[in-house]
C-alpha cells in the first residue's frame, strides 16, 4: 500500500481567478514550484503548504489530501 | 535591499537553467575535444575539408555557447542574493530539489565511470580491455559525462510543461 498526495490548488486558483505566476509571486516561490506541486510531481514542505493555506484562507487539509493507493 | 529585476525565486530558476545549459556545453565540448585529440582528426583527415570544417564550426559554436552560458549564469546570479549565488544554496524549494537531483545524478555517473574503468581495465580479469588512454583524456571523458549528467535533469525538467 502506498500513499499519494493529492491537492486542490488548481481549483482554488480557478476560484480566485489567479494564474500560477500570480500565486507564485504571492507566496514567494517560483512558478515551476507551483506547477510541479499542482501536477503532483513535487511534494512541497510544510512551509509552502502553510503559505498556500494562508493565501487561500483555508486549512492545509483543505488543500492537500492523502490518498491511499494499493500497489500491485 | 537592492532593487532586483526578478524575484529571488525567478532569479534562482534562471540561474539554474543557465547552469544546466553551461554544463551541457562543457560536456559536449569536452567530448569533441577528446574525440579530435584521440583520433588525431586534424592530422589524419587533413584533406577532408568538409569534416574539418564541421568540427571547427562545432568547436567554435560550443566554445562560444560555453562562454555565453557562463556570462549568463553570472548575470542571473547577480540577481540572486549573494549567499545563494556563492554557495549554490537555493531558497526556492523546487529549484533546490532539482539542483540536488542533478548533483546526485552527476555524482552517480562519475562513480559509475570510475568503477567501470577499474572493472574493465583490471589486468587480472580475462576480459580486461587493453587501453593506452592518457590521464588527461580519461579525466575529460569522466568530466564530460558528469557535466552531461548534471545538465540532463535540469534541462529535461524545464523542457516539460506542467500547465
Amino acid at each position: 500500500m502506498s500513499e499519494a498526495l493529492d491537492n486542490h490548488i488548481a481549483k482554488l486558483r480557478a476560484k480566485q481567478k489567479i494564474s500560477q505566476q500570480e500565486l507564485a509571486e504571492a507566496i514567494g516561490v517560483s512558478r515551476k514550484t507551483i506547477s510541479t506541486v499542482e501536477t503532483m510531481r513535487f511534494v512541497p514542505s510544510v512551509i509552502i503548504a502553510l503559505k498556500l493555506a494562508k493565501h487561500f484562507d483555508v486549512a492545509v487539509e483543505d488543500i492537500f489530501t492523502l490518498n491511499q493507493e494499493i500497489s500491485s | 535591499m537592492a532593487n532586483l529585476r526578478y524575484s529571488q525565486a525567478e532569479a534562482e530558476e534562471n540561474f539554474l537553467r543557465s547552469s544546466g545549459l553551461g554544463a551541457l556545453a562543457v560536456g559536449l565540448y569536452l567530448i569533441l575535444d577528446v574525440v579530435t585529440d584521440r583520433y588525431n582528426i586534424f592530422k589524419e583527415f587533413r584533406g577532408n575539408i568538409p569534416l574539418i570544417g564541421v568540427i571547427v564550426v562545432l568547436g567554435i559554436t560550443l566554445f562560444g555557447f560555453m562562454i555565453f552560458t557562463f556570462l549568463s549564469s553570472i548575470h542571473n546570479g547577480l540577481e540572486m542574493r549573494k549567499r545563494s549565488f556563492l554557495s549554490f544554496k537555493f531558497e526556492d524549494e523546487y529549484v533546490a530539489s532539482l539542483e540536488n537531483k542533478a548533483k546526485v545524478f552527476s555524482y552517480s555517473v562519475g562513480v559509475f565511470c570510475l568503477f567501470a574503468a577499474i572493472f574493465l581495465t583490471d589486468k587480472d580479469r580475462f576480459f580486461a580491455v587493453s587501453t593506452t588512454i592518457s590521464i588527461s583524456d580519461f579525466s575529460r571523458i569522466v568530466l564530460s559525462m558528469m557535466s552531461l549528467a548534471y545538465a540532463l535533469p535540469i534541462l529535461s525538467s524545464y523542457w516539460k510543461s506542467d500547465e
